[in-house]
């Protein structure tokens, strides 16, 4: 007999931050968000490590990004009412490049919307939250056993590039039970690494700069503030040179301003998380790729098993990297498809508007998109597996 | 690097400072460099955290590090700097907050929480009545009658009281000194020596703006402050009944290397076969233990080896209104979680009722489906006029689980064991055991579960 436990994405994902080294975290409660915040502080205080309830998002944030700075690994957890508190200081801790992450557990909007109604509707949100045009890295688990794997990669992320970054969840996700097995979950768990920021080395002929980069898309070294040692470490928001003062537009400050972007956008291969799941029929069927994330991504699976028992030919994409858009994966994904097809819960499909421009062949001909949404409720594997039928 | 024998260097060489002529920050900037030659702590231990307006431009004059930040966070920034500092890495950083009266207004929560916290920094409040950078606007802490671009007629309500606001907050450590005192060095110093929350809030001069639409002589300023009810100066605060955060955090949460241990691992003890995926809706009232049954019931499913799944949904509250969870339990995989068309559905009150109408109609406009629905006859009525037409969709078993159950918490427990009798192919002693595990009054739902597995029509 098998060894399992019970469990939801909450507990997974305070499961992955504490085991990926999260030690500093800051909380206020919001509905779903708030299973982690819980989950987060059982967790840290337990060993001795930070976590506290403060008076809002903003309160949250900002300790976060003031532990970081000092050189904590830290973690905030809110629903999209206190992300949008929260935008100006995740603004500042992109443009500081101070690693943070921050899990988003969606629920229907807009405003208050509907605590305890699960949703899919702040992909659109979140890709678009930095003034000046820029898109921070969002990470979206597909359940609640990947969100123990998608978290870890999250925190190493925020670390590596020193950016905030999503964790873009959902409440039947961060809420709903599952079963694990214990076998598969320690074997997972052993195969994380954990990755710490880079840090500044000090020699004779080394000078630090907080900002300091050769190549645009190369990531700055890290002093902790406050550490003492002969590294002055200067801090800002303000648009800035490598040194951190405040330069306006000179032209090293616009260097900076065009680093901040290439160090998330260029090094995009090696964080574009996904599984591609090619189609074994090789027919003159017509070819139809899916592309699917979040909760709907388990619908896809049960609809492409069902389709290829069918005869269907059926590519199936799963992203766990939605931003910034891997448009080479993608690309490269669809290539030779007559349709492709997306289901995301909400009313407007968020992600396949943000996608679409990539769906041409060879030739410049558009390829046939098919969107499935819904509002609020899950879409099924029939609804998808009917869009596939119907191509 | 011998620290008692090396004097340090704060301010730049020959700073130029970039405030007006005559403005009161050049005063507290060259105010703070003597209080921190007199501290004489390494610069870079030392963490100068400044808000937005001219304070800002502060980071160009210190050579300590320096964190610029958002309007009105520096406060909240510089506690988690100072948080992690003590508690994670039991280092003693200086952490020093310059930040004016308008960030202190916008911000003013951040200022009450670290106050409250008592977390070990300093606060440098510059009020100079008004917004500087912006032009000369009204802020919180703009007195009555006082002229700014955006009062011109005077300001119509009095300031706020910082240093009562922050000592109804437990503040530690409250100052109120003209950025003109002679003693504003030891004032600062004493404040940074303080091991918690200090502020000194430093009453200074707008040359920029508030002298030219306010007589502002050192009586007006005595009189303003006296009119604003806040005439107390030098230090006005200084207590030593608490300690600090980082120090109280320390106490109760001491460092440990804890192995993460997974609670309540499960021993499969059957390995059961279903010959399909069964789903169940258990729909009834907050607060009567609907959530909590179904877990113990899902428990007990995944001892049988079966793979399980539990949503949960309420409204926003969760003692009132609905409380259904939606399980599925399956030899396979489960990869989608929802149910459209529960094949079983118990429905244990009116408010569940309502909400499982939503399946009821689902299943009534579906064809070839059939349901099987345990309900307790106090509902038997409403459900018949609910389903009038398509009875035959449905295999009714209502009984008086109401009175079976010893109280309204138990009814989930009495109705999970009736189902476990009409499935028949789950062990109820299995079922025992999950109630066991779920910890205290194991008996009592054991028993009630017993009532309805036992039940006979």
């Amino acid at each position: 007999m098998s060894e399992y436990f019970l469990t939801s994405g909450a507990e997974m994902i305070a499961e992955a931050a504490t085991d990926a080294g999260i030690n500093f975290f800051a909380g206020y409660p919001i509905t779903p968000a708030s299973s982690v915040f819980s989950a987060m502080i059982n967790r840290l205080q337990a060993q001795g490590k930070v976590a506290l309830g403060v008076s809002d998002e903003i309160s949250a944030v900002s300790m976060c990004i003031g532990a970081s700075i000092r050189g904590a690994k830290p973690m905030t957890a809110t629903a999209a009412p206190g992300l949008s508190l929260m935008i100006e200081n995740i603004g500042y801790a992109f443009a500081t490049e101070t690693p943070l992450l921050i899990v988003l557990g969606q629920r229907l909007g807009p405003s208050t919307g509907a605590a305890t109604q699960s949703a899919e509707g702040d992909i659109s949100f979140v890709q678009s939250m930095i003034s000046g045009g820029f898109t921070i890295p969002v990470l979206a688990p597909n359940s609640i056993l990947n969100c123990y794997e998608t978290t870890f990669r999250a925190v190493n992320l925020a670390e590596e590039l020193r950016t905030p970054v999503i964790l873009l969840s959902q409440k039947d996700i961060i809420m709903s039970t599952v079963n694990i097995e214990l076998a598969k979950f320690l074997a997972l768990k052993k195969s994380q690494k954990i990755i710490e920021r880079k840090y500044f080395n000090y020699s004779e002929d080394k000078v630090f700069k907080t900002y300091d980069f050769n190549q645009l898309a190369e990531v700055p070294e890290f002093v902790a503030a406050g550490v003492g040692g002969s590294d002055r470490v200067v801090v800002t928001g303000s648009t800035h040179d490598k040194l951190g003062r405040l330069s306006k537009t000179s032209p090293e400050a616009m260097e900076v301003f065009k680093h901040l972007r290439a160090k998330i956008e260029d090094n995009i291969e090696s964080y574009n998380y996904h599984e591609f799941n090619k189609s074994p029929e090789n027919n003159s069927a017509k070819l139809i790729t899916i592309i699917s994330f979040l909760q709907s991504d388990l619908s896809a699976r049960e609809a492409v098993l069902k389709a290829r028992t069918k005869g269907l030919r059926v590519n199936h994409l799963t992203l766990f990297t939605l931003f910034p858009i891997p448009e080479k994966l993608i690309r490269d994904c669809i290539k030779g498809s007559d349709l492709i097809v997306i289901p995301e819960i909400n009313i407007s499909g968020q992600y396949a508007e943000a996608i679409k421009h990539l769906f041409y062949d060879e030739n410049g001909k558009m390829i046939k998109l098919k969107k499935i949404n819904s509002i609020a409720n899950l879409i099924s594997p029939e609804t998808i597996l009917e869009a596939i039928e119907q191509a | 690097m011998n620290e008692a024998t090396t004097t340090f260097k704060y301010l730049v060489d020959s700073p130029e400072f970039p405030y007006c002529n005559g403005c009161g920050h050049t005063w507290i900037n060259k105010a703070l460099d003597l209080a921190l030659q007199e501290l004489n702590i390494p610069p870079t231990k030392i963490n100068l955290v400044s808000d937005i307006g001219c304070v800002g431009l502060v980071d160009k004059l210190f050579l300590t590090n320096t964190i610029h930040t958002t309007h009105g966070r520096s406060t909240a920034v510089a506690s988690g700097v100072q948080i992690a500092d003590q508690v994670l890495f039991a280092n003693d950083a200086i952490h020093v907050i310059m930040i004016g009266d308008g960030g202190a207004t916008l911000g003013l929560l951040h200022l009450v929480e670290a106050a409250k916290l008592n977390v070990n920094i300093t606060i440098l409040l510059h009020n100079n009545f008004v917004y500087g950078m912006t032009g000369g606007q009204n802020s919180g802490l703009t007195p009555e009658d006082f002229r700014t671009a955006t009062t011109m007629a005077g300001n119509l309500t009095p300031s706020i009281h910082i240093a009562h606001l922050l000592q109804a907050a437990h503040a530690g450590f409250i100052a109120r000194k003209l950025a003109t005192d002679k003693d504003l060095v030891e004032t600062i110093v004493e404040a940074i020596q303080y091991p918690g929350f200090s502020l000194v809030e430093v009453v200074e001069l707008c040359t920029g703006y508030a002298t030219k639409w306010n007589s502002l002589s050192k009586a007006d300023i005595e009189t303003i402050l006296e009119k604003t009810d806040s005439a107390e100066r030098g230090i006005i605060v200084k207590r030593n009944d608490r300690k600090n955060y980082g120090e109280i955090y320390q106490a109760s949460f001491p460092k440990k290397e804890i192995k993460q241990d997974l609670k309540n691992l499960i021993n499969t003890e059957k390995q059961l076969k279903l010959d399909h995926p069964i789903s169940l809706v258990v729909a009834g009232s907050a607060g009567e233990g609907v959530q909590f049954a179904s877990k113990t019931f899902l428990e007990s499913a995944l001892l049988h080896g079966l793979n399980v799944v539990q949503k949960n949904d309420n409204p926003v509250t969760i003692g009132t209104g609905f409380s259904i969870s939606e399980l599925k339990f399956s030899s396979e995989e489960i990869l989608y979680s929802g149910i459209d068309l529960p094949e079983y559905l118990i429905i244990s009150s009116l408010d569940g009722l309502n909400r499982a109408k939503e399946f009821i109609s689902n299943i009534i406009k579906t064809k070839d489906t059939k349901s099987t629905v345990i309900i307790d006859s106090s509902l038997r009525e409403i459900f018949q006029q609910t389903i009038s037409g398509f009875e035959t969709k449905f295999i009714i078993h209502s009984a008086d689980f109401k009175k079976l159950a010893s109280n309204s918490r138990s009814l989930n427990f009495v109705m999970l064991g009736y189902f476990y009798r009409i499935l028949e192919i789950l062990d109820f002693e299995i079922f025992k055991k999950a109630m066991q595990r779920s910890g205290k009054n194991s008996e009592a739902l054991i028993d009630n579960a017993n009532k309805g597995f036992q039940y006979n029509q």
